[in-house]
Parts: structure tokens; C-alpha cells; sequence
């Protein structure tokens, strides 16, 4: 048992300093707002931060297979807009729209996939791209703010349903079944591009099918995010998804996942959106000026790369 | 009985420069075949097209009585019985040993594939290998030689009936070894087929049953063991007639060094060297890919940390960068011209000038660059170094390869460089250039500059150079010159890791008589082996995946 647990000490060492930078961010949290270990606050906190964490999952899968998704925002956003219209439209129930928004974020997902892998493209260009492309479509979609949610879909969501936090839930669900994939072949497949695309292609893996795969998976989660934002506001906003690219980026780093691919996990990625969501919280509270927020959240996300790349670069030496 | 494997009259070139030419080879069933050839002969080529990471031009692969078919690929060959162990490393570092033994192909129950399942499944195949590892360890915290066995393991995860190991023992100790000679016998006992490659003349005569010896990407012979011997081998290896090809060498006796370095050692790539250079002699480092030339070079350019005493015309100095080197009068020119050598999107213009903007701008014009300076240096260089370009202003890139090396090496003259550094300053590159960049070097020479050259290629050492130091894993293990610096004592040194003599004449450059027994005797091949397989290999661990 004791070895059981220092092993499990052993192959997290590199998210412990994360857990620890979270730790403190509670106990700041927590003199501002002392209800906040109450069902209630962890409700509405896990229903604030759902969004960003799927978003940071979604870019994690990408980053994994070492590439970057810029049009994650933009994605992100139309997913957002195709769910609140076709409710709107009452064409179908909830459970459809949720559906349609899922499969367009998928498509989407996987056409960066598709060029990546296919035009031989970097992913920062393609993506990049494809952000404008999405963001217009995004827009033919829903010109302005609006679309609609069922209010007893948001009332739950952001209050809880017979007392359970269904974002939290949520939450719980994605991670298991990414446990559960990093199982299958198509999770190993993943690692293994991303750490050695070459050593992958030579070993007789479809480093294409994986790649295009993974994209895919990334817009699954980048879909779902948009859906959880449209539930957690009311309503669809075609530009709010463009924090979301970078806040993703931020978040999956700050969770050790490397730029290079294959190496990282998911629970530093939410162990990051959490800091990051947390941070931003906080600094409301201090009720210092919107600007000087920024400036500190810049500083000590800087900071907090700086001396996770220096603790790790001296424990690999 | 029908082979295996036949390689029919297969061709292949890179970018117009023909790297095999028509190779044939057979691997019967039962049967070890070693492929043996100089640097660039054409080995892991030829291996690359059966493996299916490359397609031939022309000719075929039969395999099992079939040709191969045009959309071959490493997984249809593995798919159909090709398990190969490449040169290069080809297994993810981030992933455990397991999960890369079974690589692309992970045995799943349910779809799901557990941790537990996978590693006890890889322990029979790396207990076959020799490795007592846990196999949920992560392939990069394994030391360099383990994880070349884990490539073994995983390529018999696939159960081949043909085995390819190309280099597959270059980081291996002798246990090791013995571990890689127990799978090939084994797999030959049970009607399987191997390729094997290796630089290492005691290993291919250890396990193989015959020999094709390729040269410049033409198979030379295919011998059986019994009836050849290491000189024979060597022989056919080598052999090729130096024309007009080279410049005379220099003449007269050393003059005094003007860049001694003394214990140069880069960590995890050389050790100890010794290197004298001197105006007007052209020095060269030989030895097998990858045994620490290149890092020597970059060292002294201050590309590569480095410890050790280096002087400059007996003035201590310090080569921490490349600006200190530049400073100093020390040019280099890259292995790689491409990303190092040349700007490959800018033009020929701008390539020549960007070492001399600093003389090309003058004070009194602040720092705006002269045009009309430019353009008579550009014009200047153009004309002595016989650079064919459309025009000053055509991309680097657009350039034959011999063109873009002319350029590489010309851009740094202007700034008057005492000592020339180049790596492999001949590759990819066609004969006729070639013999264009020897006159040129020599007549650098002449002009009183001290040029270090490091060649994969035995005939181009012997050839151009006044004096050659073979490499070894990281050491001078021989230094030939005059009379003895021949291709066959360059490449037995080598390939053996010894100095061609038995007595202790490595460290004179002047040359002993060139008395050297033509034939190995059985206790100096012995003592070779000993040798091998005792000190020279890198101390495992030394090389990781950062």
C-alpha cells in the first residue's frame, strides 16, 4: 500500500507544484468568500469553469499529437451558435440541438484534421485559418447575441438538479472517458504520433487516421464546451469563444503538456484550467482595477512556466 | 530452394544523385546475410525500400515469391512478416517500454488495452532479448543500448519470418550482443531469414552465412563466410582508383601548429583529442558516422560545449560562441548546408555578403551597406570560387548542391579565416564538383590557411588529406599520414577501433615505413575483437533522450 502510494507520488511529481499554486489560490478564495466549500458555490464555480476546461481538453488531445488549435475559439463559438439557433427554432428538443452542435464541432474538427495531416500544412497555419473560416460561419449562423436555452436546462445546470452540481458531473464523466480511451488503441495511437511521428509511421501505424482521430476528438470537446457556455449564459454570443483559444493554450501548458507532443496529461490540463479560472475569480474580488488584473495574471502565469520549465529541466538532468 | 527475399536490379536517387544502382540480392530461408559497405554505400537505402519506407525507381522486391506491391508501406511489410531494427531509434521515449514493444499494434481485449496485460505479454519477448527491465518503465530513461533492444523486442513482437537489423548493435556491449546473436540464431534455427548490418567486421563474421559487399550503391560481391576472409572484405569494400580527382598534397615537413587543441572532450561525444592544425596542411577526421567528428568541429567553432586547452598560435583561447570563433579568423562550414550552411530563401547576393556587412558598410555612411561594395565583393567571390548561379540575385535554394557549398564556404573569405573548419564539405554532391572543392581547399591551403575536414568517405580522406585522426566512439584511436594513410588501413582502423599498428606509434606524424602486413594475423584479429568489446563502446547511459 505504501509503495502503491509513493509510486502514485512518484508519477505526478510534476503536478504536485500545480497542485500546490491551487491549493493556495482556495485558501486566498476562501477569506474573500468563505461559502465556498458549500454544494452551492461548487456548483456555480464548476458551472463557470466547465467550459474552459473541456476547451483546455480539446486542445490538449491537439497539442498531444503535437500540433495547436488556434480555431478553437472560433469553433468553440459556432458549436455555442448552432445550439442556441436550432433550439430557438424549436425544430426539435434540447437533446437534438445538443446533438447537431456535437457533430458540426466534430466536422469541423475533423477537417483541420484532414488538412494537417493530408496538405502537409503546419498546424499553427491551418488553424489559424480555419479560425477565420469557422468565425464567419459562426456569424451567418447568428448575426448577433441571441439564440435561446430552455431556462429549467440552465436553471439546473447553474443551480444544481435534485442537488447534484451536473457540471461537476460532467466533468467527472469526460475525465473517465478519457481514462478510458487512453486505453484503447486510438489513446495509445495518440501518444505514440505525438511523441515520435516518424518512429510511428515506421512501426506500421496510420499516423493519418490518428492525427485526423485526434482533431476530431478535439472538436468533440470543443463542441461540448460551446454547449456548456450557451447552458451556463442563456443564450449564444458568435464572438465570446476567442478567450478561449488562448486561455486553453495557457491552461493545458500550465498543466505540463508539451508543445512537442506526446507527452502530458489530462488531469494537470483541468488542474490548469482550474488555476487559471480560479485566478480570474480572484482577482474580481481583490476589486483592483480590470487593467492591473490583467498585468498580475500575466505575471503569474509567466512565472509559474518559468519555474515549472526550471524545476523539471533540473530533475531531467 | 526459392528465397525469401530477392532485391531485383533495383535503382533509387535523391534529387539527380543515384545512390544504388541496380542492386540484386537474395535471402534464402534459414539463412543470415550480412550487408556490409563504406558510409553512403547504400545499405540502409536498399533496406528502407524492403522495409517500405521508400519505393524503388525501378526494379523490384520480391518477397515470398511475390513482387511487392506499388503501395508498399512499413505496415504491409510488417504485416507481412518484415521485422526490422533501424539505425535510428524509432521508439517514442514519452511511452513505456511496453506499450512501444507492441507499438501500432496493441493487443486489446474488449478494444481496451490494460497496462497489466500489455507488460506481461512483453516480458517473455524481453527476456528473449536479454533485458531484465520492468516493462512499464519509459523507454527514454533507459540507457541508449537497452533501448536499441527494446527495438529488438518489438520488432519480434510481430513474429518476422525475415529480421532486418541495420546498425541494431551500435550501442550495444558485448553481453549484449550476444544477446542479438542468440535471436538471430534462433530465428535461423526455426527457418527464419536475417539481414545484418554493422560497421563491425568480428560481428558480421560472428553470425552471418554470407556477404554482399555494396560500394557506392553497386553490389562489388556476395561472398559465403567460409571462403573469404576480413582483408577480402575489406578489399572489395574499398578498391576504387584515385585519378586527377585530388590536388598534389603538400609537400615538406609540418610547419608550425597554429590551432593545437589538447583534451578537446564535448560530453557524450568526444573525449580527449588531440588535434594539431597548421597552415598549409589539410587535416582530416575519419572513422565511422557518428563517432564524435562533427562535435569536434562545432567545438572548435564554439558551437558545442566543450573542456579542454585550446591555443591560437600559442595564445590560449576561448571558443564559447560562434562570434568568438568568427573573431578568432575561424570559419566553419556545416554538414547540413541546407538549415546551416545557406539561407536558402535568400539570394546568392545576400548569402555571400551577411558574414561581411560589418566591412561592407562604411563608417562614414553610418551603417547603410555599400551597394557598389557588395556587388564587387559578390562579383569577386563569384569569379574565384567559379559559382554557377543565373545571377546574383537567384535563391540559394534554386542552386545545385555543389553551387550552394561554394557558397557556404565562400561567404566566410572575405573575413580572412586562418583556420577552415568543414563537415562532410562533399556530400550530395556530383564527382565534377567534388574535384572543384579538392583543388579549391588545397589552394587554400597553399595560401597559408590550416583546413579541418571531417569525411564519412574513406577516399575522399586519402585523398585530400596531409594527415587523417580515425575516430572511435569519441577517441583518436589512429592517426595516419603520409604513406600510411591508405584506404585500407583507414578502414580498418575504423571499423576495429585500433590503431593499424600494434606498437605504439599513434602519436607520430611522421610516417614509419609502410611495411604493414598485408594479411591480419589470428591473434591481432583476436586482440581487435578483445579490444571492441572491452573499452570502446560508450558507457551505457551516456547518451539519453533529453
Amino acid at each position: 500500500m505504501r509503495e502503491r502510494i509513493t509510486t502514485a507520488a512518484r508519477g505526478n511529481t510534476d503536478l504536485l507544484g500545480l497542485l500546490a499554486l491551487l491549493l493556495v489560490l482556495l485558501v486566498a478564495y476562501q477569506h474573500y468568500d468563505p461559502s465556498l466549500l458549500s454544494p452551492a458555490s461548487v456548483t456555480i464555480l464548476s458551472a463557470q469553469f466547465l467550459p474552459l476546461i473541456l476547451a483546455a481538453a480539446g486542445q490538449t488531445t491537439v497539442m498531444l499529437l503535437g500540433g495547436i488549435d488556434l480555431s478553437l475559439g472560433a469553433v468553440l463559438g459556432l458549436a455555442m451558435a448552432v445550439f442556441a439557433t436550432y433550439d430557438a427554432r424549436g425544430a426539435g428538443g434540447v437533446m437534438t440541438a445538443a446533438a447537431l452542435a456535437l457533430c458540426v464541432a466534430v466536422a469541423a474538427g475533423a477537417v483541420n484534421g484532414t488538412l494537417v495531416a493530408y496538405a502537409g500544412l503546419p498546424p499553427i497555419v491551418v488553424t489559424l485559418a480555419a479560425s477565420f473560416l469557422w468565425s464567419g460561419v459562426t456569424l451567418v449562423v447568428l448575426p448577433q447575441p441571441g439564440g435561446h436555452v430552455p431556462a429549467g436546462l440552465v436553471d439546473a445546470y447553474n443551480n444544481g438538479w435534485y442537488g447534484i452540481a451536473l457540471p461537476a458531473a460532467a466533468l467527472a464523466l469526460v475525465l473517465a472517458v478519457w481514462k478510458l480511451l487512453r486505453t484503447t488503441r486510438h489513446g495509445l495511437a495518440l501518444y505514440a504520433v505525438g511523441g515520435n511521428e516518424h518512429g510511428a509511421y515506421a512501426s506500421g501505424l496510420h499516423t493519418r487516421g490518428v492525427k485526423i482521430g485526434g482533431y476530431a476528438l478535439a472538436g468533440a470537446f470543443t463542441g461540448l464546451a460551446g454547449i456548456g457556455l450557451a447552458v451556463q449564459t442563456g443564450s449564444a454570443d458568435p464572438t465570446i469563444g476567442t478567450p478561449y483559444t488562448l486561455n486553453s493554450i495557457a491552461a493545458s501548458v500550465l498543466g505540463g503538456i508539451s508543445f512537442f507532443g506526446g507527452v502530458g496529461r489530462m488531469r494537470g490540463t483541468v488542474l490548469g484550467a482550474l488555476v487559471i479560472g480560479l485566478l480570474t475569480n480572484l482577482l474580481l474580488f481583490t476589486g483592483i482595477s480590470p487593467f492591473y488584473q490583467l498585468v498580475i495574471q500575466g505575471v503569474i502565469l509567466v512565472a509559474a512556466l518559468a519555474l515549472k520549465t526550471y524545476v523539471t529541466r533540473e530533475a531531467a538532468e | 530452394m526459392a528465397p525469401l527475399l530477392s532485391v531485383e536490379q533495383v535503382s533509387k536517387s535523391f534529387a539527380g544523385n543515384q545512390v544504388l544502382k541496380e542492386v540484386s540480392f537474395t535471402v534464402g530461408p534459414g539463412e543470415v546475410l550480412a550487408l556490409v559497405g563504406e558510409n553512403g554505400a547504400g545499405k540502409s537505402t536498399v533496406l528502407s525500400l524492403v522495409t517500405g519506407l521508400l519505393t524503388p525507381d525501378s526494379g523490384r522486391v520480391v518477397h515470398e515469391g511475390a513482387p511487392v506491391p506499388r503501395a508498399w508501406s512499413p505496415h504491409r511489410a510488417r504485416a507481412a512478416g518484415i521485422g526490422s531494427v533501424h539505425q535510428e531509434l524509432s521508439l517514442n521515449p514519452h511511452q513505456s517500454v511496453a506499450e512501444n514493444v507492441f507499438l501500432g499494434a496493441w493487443p486489446s481485449r474488449r478494444g481496451l488495452v490494460r497496462a497489466r496485460d500489455l507488460a506481461a505479454r512483453a516480458r517473455p519477448l524481453l527476456e528473449r532479448v536479454g533485458l531484465d527491465i520492468d516493462p512499464r518503465t519509459r523507454a527514454g530513461r533507459l540507457p541508449l543500448g537497452r533501448q536499441q533492444l527494446v527495438e529488438l523486442a518489438k520488432a519480434l513482437a510481430s513474429e518476422p519470418r525475415l529480421l532486418i537489423l541495420d546498425e541494431a548493435t551500435s550501442a550495444l556491449d558485448e553481453e549484449q550482443v550476444g544477446a542479438v546473436f542468440r535471436v538471430v540464431r534462433e530465428l535461423r534455427d526455426q527457418g527464419g531469414s536475417v539481414i545484418f548490418v554493422s560497421h563491425r567486421m568480428a560481428e558480421l563474421f560472428a553470425v552471418s552465412d554470407r556477404l554482399t559487399v555494396l560500394k557506392d550503391g553497386a553490389v562489388t560481391a556476395t561472398r559465403e563466410r567460409e571462403r573469404t576472409d576480413h582483408d577480402d572484405i575489406v578489399r572489395l569494400m574499398v578498391g576504387r582508383e584515385l585519378s586527377d580527382l585530388f590536388p598534389e598534397k603538400g609537400t615538406g615537413t609540418a610547419p608550425e601548429p597554429l590551432l593545437r587543441a589538447r583534451d578537446l572532450t564535448v560530453p557524450g561525444a568526444c573525449s580527449s583529442v588531440d588535434l594539431d592544425l597548421a597552415p598549409g596542411r589539410v587535416v582530416g577526421l575519419g572513422g565511422l558516422q557518428g563517432q564524435g567528428q562533427r562535435e569536434v568541429l562545432r567545438a572548435l567553432f564554439g558551437l558545442a560545449r566543450h573542456t579542454g586547452r585550446i591555443t591560437l598560435e600559442g595564445r590560449p583561447v576561448r571558443l564559447s560562441s560562434p562570434r568568438d570563433a568568427i573573431r578568432h579568423r575561424v570559419a566553419y562550414v556545416p554538414e547540413d548546408r541546407k538549415t546551416e550552411g545557406v539561407h536558402t530563401a535568400r539570394s546568392v547576393r545576400d548569402n555571400l555578403a551577411l558574414p561581411s556587412l560589418r566591412t561592407l558598410a562604411p563608417g562614414s555612411r553610418l551603417t547603410t551597406v555599400s551597394r557598389t561594395a557588395e556587388t564587387r565583393l559578390v562579383a569577386e567571390l563569384t569569379e574565384r570560387l567559379r559559382i554557377r548561379a543565373a545571377s546574383p540575385a537567384q535563391e540559394a535554394r534554386r542552386l545545385s548542391g555543389g553551387n550552394q557549398q561554394k557558397v557556404a564556404l565562400a561567404k566566410w573569405l572575405p573575413a580572412d579565416p586562418r583556420v577552415l573548419l568543414l563537415a562532410e564539405p562533399t556530400r550530395g554532391i556530383d564527382i565534377g564538383t567534388k574535384r572543384e572543392i579538392y583543388h579549391l581547399l588545397r589552394r587554400l591551403a597553399d595560401e597559408g590557411l590550416a583546413v579541418l575536414v571531417t569525411s564519412g568517405d574513406t577516399m575522399e580522406l586519402v585523398g585530400l588529406c596531409d594527415e587523417v585522426a580515425v575516430l572511435y566512439e569519441g577517441r583518436v584511436v589512429d592517426r595516419l599520414a603520409g604513406p600510411a594513410l591508405t584506404e585500407e588501413r583507414l578502414v580498418r582502423a575504423s571499423v576495429m577501433g585500433t590503431a593499424t599498428e600494434t606498437d605504439t606509434e599513434k602519436d607520430t606524424e611522421k610516417d614509419t615505413e609502410a611495411d604493414e602486413p598485408s594479411a591480419l594475423l589470428p591473434q591481432q584479429v583476436a586482440q581487435a575483437i578483445d579490444d571492441i568489446d572491452d573499452g570502446d563502446r560508450p558507457e551505457p547511459g551516456s547518451v539519453a533522450h533529453a
